[in-house]
Order: C-alpha cells, then structure tokens, then sequence
C-alpha cells in the first residue's frame, strides 16, 4: 500500500472536550472524550461513510480530522503529509483542500449575506484573483450545483432547504477541494429533494475526483452511495468494511443491531436486513466511559470477559474489522495459520 | 358511521396573512378505525400537521380559519361543539404527542413534577378529597407519583426513580421523547396523535418507540394517527396510509397494497426517491411545492406532475375508488395505470 493511496489517514485520534468549570476552584467536571482512540484510512475518490446514533462521535471525528477542531491526541497524515501540527500559514494552506458541507442548511449560511457573498468568501480567502474573476468564478459554481444564475443576488431567507444545500455545497467546491466532509447533508431535506442532491453529489464526484467522508445515521443512503463504511459507538470505530461486506455479513452485534433497525418500505428489502435484534439498557456517559468494551451494557451477545477486557480493532477478513472480543477470540486461535494483526490498540 | 372512531371530512383551512390568504388546508379526507395506526404521510409543508391542529382545536385562529368541512370523534363534529364541551371529550378521550421532545417539556420542573400535574388533572389516580376539590394544599401527591413511575417503567425507561427527579435537560432526546409518550399514556386515551414522534432519534431507538406503540394497540386496542414523513416507519407501524401533497389527500389505502402498487404520480414520485437496501436507482420530483398564497388550479400537483393534461389545469380532482379500499384522487388514473 503506497502512502498516497490514501487521502486522509487518521492514527488513534483523541478528541476530548474539556469539562464545565466547578465554581471559583480549578476543578472541572470530567472531560467528555467524544473520540477516542479512532483509526481511519480514507482512500482517494472514494465515498467513505461513518455511521452511528447521535452523540457517537461521528461529527466531532469529521471535524477533527480536518483539523476543524485540534486533536487532542493521535496523527493525522492528508495526501502524504503530517497535518496534525500545522499552524498559521500551513493550516490555511490546507485548508484549501478539505472543505466541510454542514447539516443545518439554515444556521450555516449568514442570513445577511447574499448567496453570491457567501461563495465568493472562500475565493476571497484563498485565491488571489481578481473580482472580474470571482464573478466568473461564483456562476460556474452556481452552475455546477444546478441553480440558475440570479440565484447568486438572492438572500437565504427566499431560498428551500434544497437550494440552501446547493450554496453550501458551492461555497465548499470553491477552493476546488479534494476532499470535502459532508455532515448529514440531505437529513433535514425531504426525501424527493434528497434523491436531487444524492445525485449531483454523485456527478461531482466523477468530475472532480473528490474524495467524500459522508457523515450520516441513514444507513439506506449509506447502502446506495458509499464504498466504505464505519460505524462508530462512543467515539469509536466498531466495524469497518467495504459496504457491500458489511451489510452481507456484519460482525459487531451494535452494527446487526442497527441494521436490523432500517426502516424499509419493500419486502425485496428485507433479505438485505440481518435477522431482528432489539436493544436495551443504556448508552454509557463519553464523560465517563467504562474501562471495559463501552457496548457491553447493551449488547446482546455479551460473554463473562466482556465486563473486564476492552476490546481492539482487529482484522476478521480482508478490509474487514471489528472491535469485538468474540472475534479477538478467535483470531487467537487462528493465530498459528495467519499473523496477528490488531489496529488501534489502547496506549 | 359509528364504526369509525375519527371522520374528517372535506376539511378545509386558510391562514389570513399580510401577504394574502394562504389556502393551506384544501381538501382533507380521512377516516380511522379503532384498534388501528393510520399513518399520515407528506413533505414538510403539506399540511400534516395543520390537520392534526384542527382535529385538537389547537389551531391559532385568527390567523386560521377553519372554512369549512367535518372533525367527526365519537359521532360528535368537533368543529360545532362549544370550546367547554370540546376539551372536556379531548380530555376524556384524545392524546397528543408532540413532535419536538426538546421544546416540548417545561425546563423549570422536574418530570415528576410534571407527570403529577398531569395525573391530577384527569384524576386517575387517587388524589385524595383535596384533589377532587381542586385545594392544592389537600392533594395527595403519592399516589399519582407512583403512577408517574408505573408509566415511566412502561415506555422502558431505565431506573424510573431517578429520571422522575431529574429535569428535561439532564435527559437525551430519547428519553425526553419517551417520558412525553409517557405522558400521552395518563388518562387511557383511546385515540393517539402522534405528530411525528420518532423523526428526531436514531434507528434503533425509533424501533423501541414503534414496538411500544405496537404493543398499545394490541393490548388496549387504542388508535393512532401517525404523522410521519417516513414511509418506512409508517409500514412499520399503521395498518393504512394517507399521502397527502399541498393540503390535500391525494391517496389512501392499506399499507402494503399503496407501498407495492402506488396509483397517484406524487405517490410513486414519492416512494421512487426514497433510497433502498436493494440498491434501486432513486429519483427524486421535479418543481417545488406551490406557493399556498397563489395555489395552482386545478389539480395542485400539476405543475410537477408528467401526466398532467388540460383538465388536470382546469378542475381539482376529488378521491375516487380504485380498488377496495382503496382512494386516489387524480384525473389521469385510468390512462396510465
């Protein structure tokens, strides 16, 4: 595996916002680890979904791994080189490359800014070229993301929630991008107008060869348009596989579970669900997680052992990896035929 | 008639804005059963919820105005009851589940504090003579708290003890949405609204919600409108369907039957965008939805709709039966069914 294969590279990352302050004295309350320890290997011009319930650590992994947010711990290597540590100039450079497209198509763009202002801000930012060209510039994007050109004098408040999407997905295809995180960009969007954005999303990505890392918890989506797909639980990567593996033959008993969830709306469907799981009991705080696997409270395949070792992230099959005791298991017994490989292993 | 536990019928609301009359409401049909979920399924803007105001009388009016049509409940109009009679047959018998849990609960009282309130008031449980009276100073507290905690346990929150004594923000999403089926659960209502209760929560807590709501229908025989933008969740859980698009009933039929074989263009524009596990290729619906202050004439999908001819332009449609229980209202069915 050369180095360049993968876009954006992500070693055991840590995240940890601090605690609320307690009164006059320096106490905190414990910090809320919202990633903790993840490994992730984003190839390019791929779609590589993460998926999992809110409070999971699915936007705070997004947005760290674009340095968005500073990590609190780990390495993050985009197209070869370390930018965990970029600052200043270097950040700012970067930041040319990984642009973000948020959830909330109303609260992310500035009501008092014209759709023209707000794309142009990046261009302003990061090229330097003249206004002659920023206006060229601004309808070609315009165009690009299929709204008519005097949509570019207009106001957020006169746009639909489709349109407000489509300005945000320009203003991030600005600074010509390669990769660009989307964080739930169709889930506050009506299915009809979703199916719009899916697809111009998908045509973008053939033109400019963008890589995608598409945050989501509809697994339906996940199904149709990724070629990779994580699953998080409490600021960890539970399962990674190729889609299609993973949705065959899923490993992780949180994942079943989650599959087995999916809303469907044909019988055809069913076949591609694994059988019914249900679960109970409650999702541990990220303030204070346990020592031992953080699905041990719900899951419904727990052993004895569960309660005292914390799982690693261990290879099951080729690109395919759990975080499950059940199958550290048994790669201990195989480990006389194939070499032992684990990823993410606590320090 | 007496079959039906709620009849809407030709329903029709308008909002008196500054800019015009927006014609929002334009023609609702809708009948539910007992023992039976009927789901209520559109886009944002369609008019779920408006409908479901007016069944509860919460409307704002003005600026609505109810112009005309039937809310029959119980073989009552809701709509030519007095205020007074109305809220007493609701209290009795009605139950509403709102669909934002975050905004939904007072942030100054505790979930017991609320719940308790709530007990007393349709006094089901034993409230002592002070209760009855409606002296705060002689009511009995106790007994209703434990009915706040029988409740809690019965939408599966965990450790009910604690969570009767914490406030909503100390609370997920989850759970803030649970206590508030909860509290729809006190008094027994026999009819449920439920205006999108799940769409704010992840999967696997949206399954423990539709099981629970399952469950009460089973074993009370109670019936549910559920107000849903999710046809995968309305499958789930309602036994019928009713698409609505821009204030209107477009179609209606059992469940199974609409999701296979839909007859309306918006319904099969609809179930044609929503993205499957089987990989089928998802298109979504060309155009918006109309401006309710200048409404289309004629039928209101037409402006979207590909089999759209003169007379879709000229008359608005109204529900015809196309198969056993089964409505559409389109001009166009015969010519491309």
């Amino acid at each position: 595996m050369t180095p360049c294969e993968n876009l954006l590279s992500v070693e055991s990352l840590y995240k940890a916002f601090l605690g609320k302050k307690k009164g006059l004295s320096r106490a905190r309350t414990p910090a809320i680890k919202a990633v903790n320890g993840v490994d992730l290997e984003v190839k390019r011009r791929e779609t590589h979904a993460l998926v999992g319930e809110s409070g999971s650590g699915k936007t705070t992994l997004g947005k760290t791994a674009i340095r968005i947010y500073a990590p609190t711990g780990g390495t993050i290597v985009f197209d070869g080189r370390d930018i965990t540590q970029l600052a200043g100039r270097g950040l700012k450079a970067f930041r040319r490359e990984a642009q973000m497209m948020f959830q909330d198509p109303t609260s992310s763009l500035n009501p008092r800014k014209s759709v023209s202002a707000t794309i142009t801000l990046p261009l302003r930012i990061y090229g330097n070229i003249s206004s002659r060209q920023r206006k060229v510039r601004v309808e070609e994007l315009l165009a690009t993301v299929g709204l008519p050109r005097p949509f570019q004098y207009r106001y957020p408040h006169s746009l639909s929630g489709g349109q407000k999407q489509r300005v945000g997905l320009a203003r991030a295809l600005a600074t010509r991008p390669s990769l660009i995180v989307l964080d739930e960009p169709t889930s506050a969007l009506d299915v009809s107008v979703q199916a719009k954005i899916l697809s111009l999303l998908a045509n973008l990505q053939q033109e400019h060869d963008l890589t995608y890392l598409y945050i989501t918890h509809d697994l339906a989506i996940v199904r149709n348009i990724a070629t990779t797909t994580s699953v998080m639980y409490l600021g960890r990567v539970v399962e990674q596989a190729e889609t299609e593996n993973l949705f065959s033959n899923p490993r992780h008993p949180y994942t079943k579970a989650l599959l087995s969830a999916i809303p469907i709306i044909s019988e055809e469907e069913n076949r591609h669900k694994p059988a019914e799981v249900t679960l109970e009991g409650d999702i541990p705080s990220p303030s204070n997680m346990p020592v031992y696997c953080g699905f041990f409270s719900r899951c419904q395949e727990k052993m004895a052992e569960c309660q005292q070792v914390d799982p690693a992230l261990v290879q099951v099959e080729n690109d395919h990896w759990v975080r499950c005791l059940r199958f550290a298991h048994r790669r201990e017994e195989e480990r006389m035929l194939y070499p032992f490989t684990t990823k993410g292993q606590r320090s | 008639m007496s079959q039906h536990i709620l009849e809407i019928k030709h329903l029709q609301v308008w909002f008196h804005t500054i800019d015009g009359v927006a014609q929002v409401i334009q023609r609702v049909e809708l009948v539910i059963e007992p023992h039976q979920a009927v789901g209520l399924v559109g886009e944002t803007g369609c008019g779920k919820s408006v409908t479901a105001k007016a069944i509860l009388g919460s409307l704002p009016v003005p600026p609505a105005e109810i112009k005309r049509g039937e809310v029959i409940f119980c073989n009552q109009d809701l709509l030519s009851l007095r205020v007074k009679q109305r809220k007493q047959l609701l209290k009795q018998s009605m139950s509403y589940i709102p669909q934002d849990p975050m905004t939904s609960l007072n942030p100054v009282f505790t979930i017991g504090q609320q719940m308790v309130d709530l007990i007393k008031w349709h006094k089901c449980a034993n409230i002592g003579l002070g209760g009855l009276l409606g002296l705060r100073g002689w009511t009995k507290n106790k007994p209703a708290r434990k009915t706040a905690l029988q409740l809690l346990d019965y939408v599966n929150i965990p450790a009910p003890e604690k969570i009767v004594d914490s406030y909503p923000i100390e609370l997920s999403g989850g759970m803030r949405q649970r206590v508030l089926i909860a509290m729809a659960l006190v008094g027994d209502a026999q009819f449920l609204i439920a205006d999108e209760p799940t769409t704010a929560l992840d999967v696997t807590i949206q399954k423990g919600i539709l099981n629970l709501l399952e469950e009460r229908i089973e074993e009370r025989g109670i019936a549910i409108l559920y107000i849903t933008h999710n046809l995968g969740v309305a499958r789930r859980l309602c036994a019928r369907i009713c698409v609505m698009y821009a204030g209107n009933v477009v179609e209606t039929g059992p469940t199974l039957e609409l999701l296979e074989d839909p007859a309306h263009p918006y319904t099969i524009g609809l179930i044609n965008s929503v993205p499957k596990l089987t990989k089928e290729s998802y298109v979504g619906i060309e155009g918006t939805l109309p401006d309710y202050l200048r409404p289309p004439s004629g039928c209101r999908f037409h402006p979207r709709c590909r089999y759209a001819e003169e007379i879709c332009r000229n008359t608005p449609p109204s529900l015809r039966e196309v198969g056993e229980h089964r409505f559409v209202s389109c001009h166009m069915i015969e010519s491309f069914r």
